[in-house]
């Protein structure tokens, strides 16, 4: 019941925040706009045009600034010349920062910052990538070592030893002097993964979330429809409860839906590097914590080994070879036709609308993630474990700070050069990424995309991050992760059963939190906790 | 120059090698002994190095994940060293005879020596991933699927990860020995091979009591490097499993990555890393021993 | 005669057979380096790629820095190759010939048991604070500590196979010991030397771990790229499988030219006497 209650009066508040977000944002960029105007240092041109959108049911009224020279008003007067060394995971999400081939439009819009930042702000970054599978024992070293990153960009699994280890310079004075909106960011951003002990550390950089994707245009074939009701009784929609979703699943597999003379499948999730997620997105909507307040791990258990039994029950309806498709063959069962659904992350939209695979644009549908009825009430979580978060770091001399903390607003700030919008290697985390103001900018990023879907796509994207879940970050996060994930593959290969996968799981966690220091990881726990309540996340 | 008493101008020739190796290898050898019996934290600011004797060792002798990641680098051991061997030789001696095309051919043989570990995962994973990959695309075509017994196709890689990691290491390594005691053969004097022929020895036990003997230095050697280096192998499993599903692949080595790297627990994956020296040490000296290798 | 045909038909169907399983593999990454992105994963695969692209090797080798990673490694294999070489196999040649220096050979060998992992975090301290760190010399040093032993230990067993007679009548003919070691043994142990060369090459062009923690932006060598292309989320096969291929062209040459001299040295054997 304590859970009914909460989750009403948190829906009510959800939608309630969603305008007066809207609202918010308006004013803010209305606010920005003026506060730039009045700072020029230099002499652009500058067009300002006030355009009214309606988008969802919301009216808002947003100033849209198009740029049409380089320089460009900077507000604050850019620092001197500063030199500042950067560390970011190779490839894709390295990107924005650098990219030789950079599209002035078109699918690689908005990458390649660097110069621009040079440009504008006078800061000259000096970026080294890193690979993504070494990258935590790569930044530890440099941290304890050489100190020769300033601003280093990291999952925020291992916020608990990079923050928790005293490596970040806080944030604080600068959010108040550069006027950042803390409230831009969805909760698990906002209280859970850029603040530790009170203070702010970290900023966003790429908003990974997990989001439910589904065959709009098959979904809306009434002859399906009628084939649908008939079996089960109901309407064909977008799953909201994870029984639903294994019912529309078993639905799609085993015959051509899609006329292509192939037989398809329902679904398929990202097994092979982050198993431990697509667990936790049913965990947690089951209202399952990664420890309680003593420490016991994965409570209630047995809504664990509930999670942990769907899990595997969903398995019979993806295409064969699943549990070794990486992200980009996940992608690609929806953007290929294979399956009706995918729970994924954010980059399923955007590849459908960059029009270069076989299923296009508004063929994919964006939906909230599905969830459990509990006490109730349905609970919905939306696991963001992979986006990134930067920090900086303590070895950065003082006269750099200011610098760098601008390089990490840059990376944030949609209302002058780019937006994350998935296909530029970054995902939207904040609301105003995906407010109807962003539109422009993602549709120059996203140009087979028809504006509806992409409006479509963004409440979409808004809606999961708000219902965003954190991944683990105590210190020793990837130990414990590692043993989940690979229990949980056990189970979903019928090795053993999820009731024993997930009583082995507990066992080995206690022992290793024994082993990190019981009562440490107590206290710092304890102190997250405090993030979860204020986050709205803590049940009860 | 004497040594015990004898004198050899031979000692000359090996002090450079004595030299650099103690320079370099000493410094880490150390740190990583230690390491081992300490306690050090250093994911925390200013966190300093605690000695706790034994512990790390006691804590070791009952992680039954280690003792599997052993076994499954035992069980690679077993499979690996010995196919790649007879492989190698084989083709060694096949190719001992001119015959058309053989330089070329040869090559041939010798190209995956010039892919790194990772790169072999990778492409191996490539050619094994079900629906995309060429085997599972000729496996279904043939029938083979049915023919084992399957009722759909399966993903090898993760049905069998450990078999799949030894074919595509016996890929990479046979040219390793290939290369070697083709190198051996040619340094055989001729004339004693001919001799036998002529005397009409059959090629089997030519092969056998004259080849064979005078190729054992070289391949004892080739059998200890290539032993220490399963012991060691990463790259491989690395990419094509990452030790998983589960366990099922985790080789000793990426056990000890993962302790040193992903955990951080330094120390504890220090005193790993002396154990598996240790059974290594163990391994060869019986292998030396048994094998009657002459220093 | 029919004896002969069948075993050669055998022999044959054996090089035929292993031939195959070694190329097949090397040209599916070579199908994959051709494919454009929307290929790389197609049902059926595609046995030939069609349409054909060179947009992998393009992105591969110029813009992720597939060609500073080319030479970045040729430096340091070819380099650390020659060092060991010459260093490792005086050595090898002088515990074949040095009766009693068993512990010593043993002492070397032994330097090659010790996993990686124990040099990487050792060095990375060592070489920082020498402020040696993403140098190619670093590397190379760090190379050392397997592939002496490697050296040494290989050519040691070549050694073992050259009697002694050889140097002994040189010696007696008035060489001096690194005489008679340049003039007879060395051209007759030739096949060994190239061996060894090649294998010496190969293990540092490939060494992984070491590499990673010791090199940043400077020198980027090959394997420590191949991560690039895992990018977050999409793992680029085709641009992996371009840079691959291209970097296995250097290691192929050095392996050909000294697979010329191996070869000739199998048909002429040596003469004894």
């Amino acid at each position: 019941m304590g859970f009914g209650r909460r989750f009403s009066r948190r829906e009510a508040i959800g939608t309630a925040a969603k305008v007066a977000a809207g609202v918010v944002i308006a004013g803010v960029v209305g606010g920005v706009a003026g506060y730039y105007a009045g700072a020029t240092t230099a002499v652009p041109t500058v067009k300002t045009e006030t355009k009214t959108v309606t988008a969802a049911a919301q009216t808002i009224t947003t100033t849209v600034r198009e740029v049409s020279t380089k320089t460009v008003t900077a507000g604050v007067p850019p620092t001197g010349p500063v030199t500042i060394t950067l560390a970011c995971d190779a490839g894709h999400n390295y990107l924005p920062w650098f990219d030789p081939k950079e599209a002035p439009e078109g699918g690689h819009y908005g990458q390649n910052q660097a110069p621009k930042i040079k440009e504008v702000l006078g800061i000259d970054i000096v970026g080294e990538e890193v690979d993504p599978g070494t990258e935590f024992s790569i930044y530890m070293a440099d941290l304890t070592g050489p100190g020769k990153y300033n601003i280093i960009v990291y999952f925020p699994t291992y916020n608990g030893d990079i923050l928790g280890g005293g490596w970040a310079v806080p944030l604080d004075e600068y959010i108040k002097k550069y006027r950042i909106n803390l409230d831009d960011l969805p909760p698990v951003y906002r209280y859970l993964y850029c603040s530790w002990g009170g203070k702010t550390y970290a900023l966003p950089y790429d908003g990974d979330f997990h989001a439910l994707y589904y065959r709009k245009d098959v979904f809306a074939n009434s002859d399906i429809r009628k084939k649908f009701k008939d079996k089960y009784g109901r309407d064909l929609e977008p799953p909201k409860t994870y029984d639903e979703y294994l019912q529309v699943a078993e639905f799609f597999t085993g015959w051509d839906w899609d006329g292509d003379g192939e037989v398809e499948y329902g679904t398929v999730e990202d097994f092979k590097d982050l198993t431990w997620g697509i667990f936790f997105d049913r965990f947690a909507s089951l209202g399952g914590l990664w420890f309680d307040e003593e420490m016991n791990p994965l409570v209630p258990n047995d809504a664990a080994v509930k999670a942990l039994e769907d899990l595997v029950k969903i398995t019979d309806y993806m295409p064969p070879g699943f549990l070794e498709f990486g992200a980009l063959e996940v992608f690609d069962s929806m953007t290929k036709g294979i399956t009706a659904m995918t729970l994924t992350w954010p980059d399923v939209g955007p590849r459908a609308g960059s029009g270069e695979f076989p299923v296009k644009g508004d063929q994919v549908g964006t939906a909230l993630v599905p969830g459990y009825i509990v006490g109730g009430k349905l609970l919905r979580y939306s696991w963001t474990g992979v986006g990134r978060v930067m920090i900086i770091t303590v070895h950065t001399p003082e006269e750099k700070r200011e610098a760098a903390f601008r390089v990490l607003k840059w990376m944030w700030d949609t209302s002058v050069y780019w937006v994350p919008s998935g296909l530029n290697g970054e995902d939207p985390f904040a609301y105003s990424h995906t407010s109807p103001g962003a539109l422009s900018h993602w549709k120059k990023a996203n140009p087979a995309w028809s504006e509806e879907g992409i409006l479509d796509y963004m409440r979409a994207a808004a809606e999961n991050f708000a219902h965003g879940y954190p991944d683990l970050y105590l210190p020793g996060a990837a130990q414990y992760t590692d043993l989940l994930s690979r229990y949980i593959m056990m189970a979903v290969r019928k090795e053993i059963s999820p009731k024993d996968a997930i009583s082995r799981t507990v066992e080995e966690w206690r022992r290793v939190t024994k082993d990190l220091g019981e009562e440490k990881q107590k206290t710092l726990w304890r102190q997250q906790i405090v993030e979860y309540k204020r986050a709205g996340i803590w049940p009860k | 120059m004497r040594i015990g008493g004898q004198k050899s101008p031979y000692f000359i020739f090996i002090l450079p090698s004595l030299i650099i190796l103690s320079a370099i290898i000493v410094f880490p050898f150390v740190f990583n002994l230690y390491l081992s019996f300490q306690k050090w934290d250093i994911r925390f600011r200013g966190a300093t190095p605690e000695f706790i004797g034994i512990t790390n060792y006691l804590k070791a002798f009952s992680d039954t994940r280690f003792f599997n990641s052993l076994s499954k680098t035992l069980y690679m051991l077993s499979l690996a060293v010995p196919l790649e061997f007879f492989f190698g030789l084989l083709l060694a001696l096949l190719f001992y005879e001119p015959f058309k095309g053989r330089r070329l051919l040869s090559l041939f043989i010798l190209f995956p020596l010039a892919l790194s570990d990772a790169v072999v995962g990778l492409v191996w994973g490539l050619v094994l991933v079900p629906t995309y990959g060429p085997v599972d695309y000729f496996m279904r075509i043939l029938g083979l699927w049915d023919l084992l017994g399957f009722k759909k196709p399966i993903s090898l890689v993760t049905t069998y990860p450990m078999e799949m990691i030894i074919m595509a290491d016996i890929w990479q390594w046979t040219p390793f020995f290939y290369i070697v005691l083709l190198a051996g053969l040619a340094s055989l004097p001729r004339e004693i091979i001919e001799a036998a022929e002529i005397d009409g020895a059959a090629r089997f036990n030519v092969v056998r009591y004259i080849m064979m003997p005078m190729l054992k230095q070289v391949i004892g050697v080739t059998l200890i490097i290539r032993i220490t280096d399963i012991f060691k192998t990463f790259g491989l499993p690395y990419v094509m499993t990452k030790g998983g599903p589960g366990f099922a692949s985790e080789v000793a080595s990426l056990y000890i990555f993962n302790q040193a790297l992903q955990f951080l627990n330094v120390t504890y994956a220090a005193t790993l890393t002396i154990i598996l020296i240790a059974a290594i040490t163990i391994v060869i000296n019986v292998f030396i021993r048994g094998y009657r290798l002459k220093f | 005669m029919k004896n002969l045909t069948f075993s050669n038909f055998i022999k044959f169907l054996v090089i035929t057979i292993s031939v195959i399983f070694f190329l097949y593999p090397l040209y599916w990454m070579a199908t994959m380096a051709f494919k454009p992105e929307t290929d790389w994963a197609s049902f059926p695969p595609k046995l030939i790629p069609n349409p054909a692209s060179l947009d992998n090797f393009y992105k591969g080798l110029f813009t992720m820095g597939g060609l500073q990673g080319i030479f970045d490694s040729f430096i340091i294999a070819g380099s650390n190759m020659v060092l060991s070489l010459m260093i490792g196999g005086l050595a090898g040649y002088g515990l074949s010939r040095y009766r009693g220096g068993r512990n010593i050979a043993f002492f070397i060998l032994s330097q090659r048991f010790a996993p990686p992992i124990v040099f990487t975090l050792a060095f990375f301290a060592m070489f920082s604070l020498m402020g040696l760190l993403d140098t190619h010399i670093s590397v190379i040093i760090a190379h050392l500590t397997f592939n002496i032993p490697f050296a040494v230990w290989l050519m040691k067993s070549f050694f073992d196979g050259i009697p002694k007679d050889l140097e002994e009548s040189a010696m007696v003919d008035g060489c001096s010991p690194a005489g008679a070691f340049l003039r007879v043994v060395l051209p007759v142990s030739l096949p060994g030397i190239i061996a060894t060369a090649v294998m010496l090459f190969m293990f540092s062009w490939n060494e992984f771990l070491i590499q990673l923690f010791l090199t940043r932006s400077a020198v980027k060598p090959l394997p420590t790229l191949i991560p690039r292309f895992y990018g977050g989320h999409d793992i680029l096969y085709g641009v992996v499988c371009a840079v691959a291929l291209f970097a296995a062209i250097p290691p192929i040459v050095i392996v050909a030219i000294f697979h010329k001299y191996l070869v000739r040295g199998l048909t002429m054997g040596y003469v004894k006497g």
